[in-house]
């Protein structure tokens, strides 16, 4: 390693502290510390019930509590706060004006927000999984809620740099696209990450998912696709950013 | 990042026909100036376009038309630049819980500094602010922010300082301190580019003055030079009494005037020699009886003064 990548990973572990000391609010950490138990709890309570299929229960609830719920929530809370609060109240500046890569600064709030957004999606959907009785889904289930939130991280990321008020446009996106256009057949599915995820979800012949329209590999590929790819329109958008 | 050099012979920084629009609206309007080392302050009231030239400046914005130049580079499309500019916005918030160590190590971070904890302790002392407070700086008052923001622009030691009216905020004790930092910073060929409304203020900085009104450079010089611009205008007085159109008569008939409007309140005049208006004006109230209730300059304030640059033609400047 020479000197020169060894002071961007320095700066680049200066800024993830930083990204993740500014965006972990003590409401955040405790609303979906809070929102975790209360998905488990229910989760366990449903768990305890009889059903014919229990691993199309495993798969509802992972859709319900993780897909549509937690992942996508703490990816739009986290994400949209690394660069979208500091370009709000005018504090980009400080990581801004720095003889800094933009796609070091880019790839350092992605994964700044990943730090926090995906144990806060990860973790209840892997728990809810476990008190399932015959907890089948939990290994598909982690993969699908973790590539999900990765994915809806950076579109988050994206999105408060580009709109003032990321938070509104960002639930807008998740119910009119996430929850409605994704059901609207395997075209309009593929605008939706829940669509890919709940395909990777429901490969079993067991499961069903009314968004389930891809295989498993091509999801897999979409997701990482768009991990890779949004970091580079973030670095891009700062780029041609006019900071205040 | 690899570390960039100035380019040889080119200033610190250039604006070349620099103009600004936001949304149609002109913000800068072709404004020419090279800065160099020393103290240069951006006078102008509230609007004139101040900030806009200093964001302009550190490439925070990009020109609308026109040319920047930091060391004759492009801050736009050369971020390594950023390596010798330090910035104090004029915004208060810093970021949120954070401790002003945390804050400036961040910035001496990024600058590349060689240990960045043992100079941002001693940015911070020299602010006078404790590296060791463990409050985050959301708690500070508002000098002590605007303290944290200086400490986190010098940290890198950089050759161009822009601060945004940095005097806001601080005590008379901090502010003198602060201006003989700043006055240092300069003698020490650093280019310091500073804004203010305040004339006194850029005054003490002993500094090359740019006056900007309404989004143009209205004139260039040292204080002096600008006091003199003030002193050529003519001055606007009002005078309250109880025989306007008498008194206003035997003023007319002095030859001080340049110009004398009655108004409800009394008399508007205007003099370009005001200590001898002031010589014969109570003489010529006790002539023609008249009393008087108040005397008061209308416009003795930088607006008046920035409108009356705005007037001039250029040539006569």
């Amino acid at each position: 390693m020479n000197a020169v990548s060894g002071s961007a990973l320095l700066e680049a572990a200066e800024l993830i502290r930083t990204f993740v000391r500014t965006a972990a609010s003590r409401a955040r950490l405790v609303g979906f510390a809070v929102a975790a138990a209360l998905v488990v709890v229910v989760a366990w309570r449903v768990g305890s019930s009889v059903t014919v299929n229990p691993l199309q229960r495993a798969a509802d609830l992972a859709d319900v509590a993780g897909l549509s719920f937690l992942a996508p929530v703490a990816a739009l809370v986290f994400g949209t706060a690394v660069l979208g609060d500091p370009a709000d109240d005018s504090t980009l500046v400080y990581f801004w004006l720095r003889p800094v890569r933009r796609i070091t600064l880019s790839i350092s709030a992605c994964l700044a927000a990943l730090v926090l957004a995906v144990p806060a999606a990860v973790i209840p959907a892997a728990l809810v999984q476990m008190v399932l009785p015959g907890n089948s889904l939990i290994f598909r289930g982690v993969i699908a809620t973790t590539l999900a939130v990765i994915a809806y991280t950076v579109l988050f990321v994206l999105l408060g740099l580009v709109t003032n008020r990321s938070l509104v446009w960002g639930i807008a996106y998740l119910l009119i696209v996430e929850q409605f256009i994704a059901r609207g057949g395997s075209a309009l599915g593929s605008l939706s990450i829940r669509a890919y995820a709940m395909s990777i979800m429901s490969a079993s012949p067991r499961v069903e998912s009314p968004v389930a329209y891809f295989s498993t590999s091509t999801s897999v590929v979409v997701l990482v696709v768009i991990a890779a790819i949004v970091p580079v329109a973030v670095a891009w958008r700062l780029h041609r950013a006019e900071v205040a | 990042m690899k570390p960039i050099d100035a380019v040889h012979g080119a200033p610190m920084v250039a604006l070349d026909q620099v103009s600004k629009l936001y949304r149609g609206v002109v913000a800068v309007s072709e404004m020419t100036c090279e800065i160099g080392p020393g103290v240069t302050a951006l006078l102008g009231p509230n609007g004139a376009g101040k900030s806009t030239v200093l964001r302009l400046a550190c490439g925070l914005t990009p020109p609308s038309r026109g040319v920047v130049r930091i060391h004759g580079h492009d801050p736009r499309n050369e971020p390594r630049v950023y390596r010798f500019v330090g910035l104090v916005p004029q915004q208060e918030r810093v970021l949120p819980r954070t401790t002003a160590l945390q804050f400036v190590e961040l910035a001496g971070r990024l600058h590349g500094v060689a240990e960045p904890r043992i100079a941002a302790i001693a940015s911070l002392e020299a602010v006078e602010l404790d590296p060791a407070d463990p409050r985050d700086m959301s708690t500070y008052s508002k000098g002590m922010r605007q303290r944290a923001k200086i400490a986190q622009a010098l940290v890198n030691g950089p050759s161009i300082i822009v601060a945004d009216e940095p005097l806001n905020g601080l005590d008379p004790r901090q502010r003198s301190r602060m201006i003989d930092t700043l006055v240092a910073l300069g003698s020490q060929g650093r280019c310091v580019i500073i804004s203010s409304h305040v004339l006194d203020e850029v005054d003490r900085f002993e500094s090359r003055v740019l006056v900007m009104a309404q989004g143009r450079l209205a004139a260039v010089g040292d204080v002096n030079r600008i006091r003199e611009l003030m002193d050529d205008r003519p001055h606007r007085i009002r005078i309250g009494t109880d025989r306007p159109g008498v008194l206003a008569t035997a003023l007319m008939a002095t030859g001080t005037l340049v110009g004398l409007q009655l108004t409800p309140e009394g008399i508007d005049v205007a003099t370009t020699d005001v200590a001898r208006f002031a010589r014969v004006v109570a003489g010529e109230a006790r002539r023609v009886d008249a009393s008087i209730d108040e005397i008061r300059p209308l416009d003795d304030d930088l607006e008046s003064v920035f409108r009356y640059l705005m007037e001039v033609p250029r040539g006569d400047r």
